[in-house]
């Protein structure tokens, strides 16, 4: 499938051992880039074991080579915007230039109710995260930083080194709803979101307008969408694990509402003979 | 216990030529990598810094023997729970060779550049003991729910266990009477620097808290930055990398006042001969 690219979410809920062997492996297969979640607790189940989504980041770039490394998405309420910023860098130089760097607003109620770490209204939230990235994205530019803002005052402030990859590395955004979408059109490279095939379509379509609006060439930003079973089973869509057709379809249906880069939950052990099939056969060969 | 050797390595150079020095201070039998936990590089606060956890886990994955650690994490620029799940993560990367190096943050130019609020020295402290008790808790794997001033939790656990039992240990860094008073309650190391005479006060400190709640005061190590010139001039002490005979010296002077941990900074690259007479004849074999 030209043009498209294919990341694999692998949750760092398994023992460390096991993670690194699946990143490799994922790797090996020609995958385009892994990811996993930035959480003190696991949404799915706040019981289950999670490493820290950035230090975990430093061991998969060291043991990987080529595939591309990011947190999707980063959580801005966890670390202050100019920490993100140096772990970001970090990241960057331990691969080599292979950060995505993925953010979002942050939404986990439980894991700030329980770890006593606020978590600002919706609105506030959606101005605190505006003001990280315009941080973020100076700093990781390499610039001297002054901002007088509501959530973050800095003063001449400026990290070294510079990232690897220049201008700075891509930003992965996460957003759904018409305002995060807005901010995506101001700063994304890549933008991720989730659901039926419909509402990524009118997603995708508000952010060509948002891009069109501040006079941004639209196809700039990446479409990423992440598939997982719980968004394509109600409506109809098989596994895409199932087999080399079923991932078609599904990458199929979600292509034609404009995606162009897929992040998918990571197969089971036992459909592994079917992801090393769709890899050769759908994803084709990598550099 | 026996002497351990640590050596700073600053993250200011290509990762490439960290990765290599890592790698060559664990082959040399040193015990302990060390890096400060900053924005800004103290003594040069426009020198490239690498951040401090991410580059943990980088360690971990490139070496195999040697423990490391942050000589010492700052604890304003991350919330407790986040250092604890950090700390489990590179515990895990490692293998179980992480030292959890915490100190109470103190400087002031990165908070200032940043915005990043510095307490005042006396809340400052309180911050640091209250971070303490939490960390130490949810690195034992406990369920925390905790009133205090500046933290707040509810029923908060983290998983998965870190590989050491019953957590990675803690290296504290303190100077003052009262941040030593706390190290003899939380700590497995307690780090300072100073002249020997500086560090046998505080060391008695240690040990007399240890007595008043009833701890055994050897089960805390005690380390020296062994460091900067200025400090070993004003004790008169040569740099400890000229020969193993100026190492050996000013390794006695400590271990004399009570001192059995070691931090050094990294040699210069034209010292790396003697760094390798240094870990064969006085370090020691692996």
């Amino acid at each position: 499938m030209k043009g498209l690219r294919f990341g694999v979410t692998v949750v760092q809920s398994d023992p460390y051992l096991v993670l690194a062997r699946k990143w490799r492996y994922f790797e090996e297969l020609g995958f385009d880039s892994l990811w996993h979640c930035d959480h003190l607790l696991r949404s799915l189940d706040p019981t289950a074991p999670l490493f820290e989504g950035w230090t975990l980041l430093a061991a998969m770039a060291a043991q990987t080579s080529r595939i591309r490394v990011g947190a999707l998405v980063s959580s801005n309420v966890l670390r202050h915007p100019a920490l993100l910023a140096q772990q970001a860098i970090t990241i960057d130089h331990v691969s080599g230039g292979r950060l995505e760097l993925g953010i979002g607003c942050g939404w986990f109620e439980e894991e700030h109710r329980r770890f006593g770490i606020p978590l600002p209204e919706p609105g506030p939230r959606v101005d605190r995260f505006a003001e990280a990235l315009e941080i973020i994205d100076l700093l990781l530019r390499g610039e001297t930083v002054s901002h007088e803002g509501r959530h973050y005052r800095l003063s001449e402030a400026r990290l070294r080194p510079r990232p690897v990859q220049s201008p700075r590395p891509p930003f992965m955004l996460a957003a759904h709803g018409p305002r995060m979408l807005r901010i995506c059109a101001r700063f994304a490279d890549r933008w991720n979101s989730f659901g039926t095939v419909g509402e990524i379509a009118e997603r995708n379509r508000l952010l060509d307008e948002a891009c069109e609006r501040i006079g941004r060439d639209p196809t700039e930003i990446s479409r990423s969408v992440h598939v997982e079973a719980f968004t394509t089973a109600p409506q109809g869509l098989p596994d895409v694990w199932e087999s080399p057709g079923a991932f078609t379809e599904v990458v199929g249906r979600y292509a034609e509402a404009g995606m162009n880069e897929f992040t998918i939950t990571q197969p089971r052990p036992e459909q592994y003979g079917v992801a090393e099939r769709i890899a050769s056969e759908v994803i084709g060969p990598r550099s | 216990m026996g002497m351990r050797f640590g050596i700073t390595i600053v993250q200011s150079e290509p990762y490439p030529v960290l990765a290599e020095r890592w790698r060559y201070f664990d082959e040399l039998g040193f015990h302990r990598i060390w890096h400060p936990d900053h924005l800004l590089l103290p003594p040069d606060p426009t020198a490239p810094l690498f951040e401090a956890w991410t580059l943990l886990a980088a360690i971990a994955a490139e070496t195999s023997r040697i423990r490391m650690g942050a000589m010492v994490t700052s604890n304003l620029l991350r919330h407790p729970a986040l250092l604890a799940q950090q700390a489990i993560t590179v515990d895990h990367v490692s293998g179980g060779r992480l030292v959890l190096g915490i100190g109470c943050g103190w400087f002031e130019e990165e908070h200032q550049k940043f915005g990043i609020p510095l307490p005042e020295p006396g809340p400052r402290v309180d911050r640091f003991e209250e971070s303490l008790g939490i960390i130490d808790r949810l690195l034992r794997g406990e369920t925390v729910t905790f009133e205090g001033r500046h933290y707040r939790l509810s029923e908060a656990r983290l998983r998965p266990r870190p590989v050491q039992s019953p957590r990675p240990p803690f290296m504290v860094a303190a100077h003052q009477p009262r941040m030593l008073r706390l190290t003899a309650r939380y700590a497995d190391g307690w780090n300072s620097s100073g002249t020997p005479e500086e560090m046998a006060r505080r060391n008695r400190v240690i040990d007399e808290e240890c007595e008043r709640i009833g701890r055994d005061p050897t089960e805390i190590s005690r380390s020296a930055y062994v460091g900067p010139s200025s400090r070993r001039a004003s004790s008169g002490l040569s740099d400890p990398w000229s020969s193993p005979g100026a190492f050996t010296e000013a390794i006695g002077r400590y271990a004399e006042v009570g001192m059995n941990e070691f931090i050094l900074s990294q040699p210069s690259p034209d010292q790396y001969r003697m760094v390798e007479r240094i870990a064969s004849e006085v370090v020691g074999p692996v």
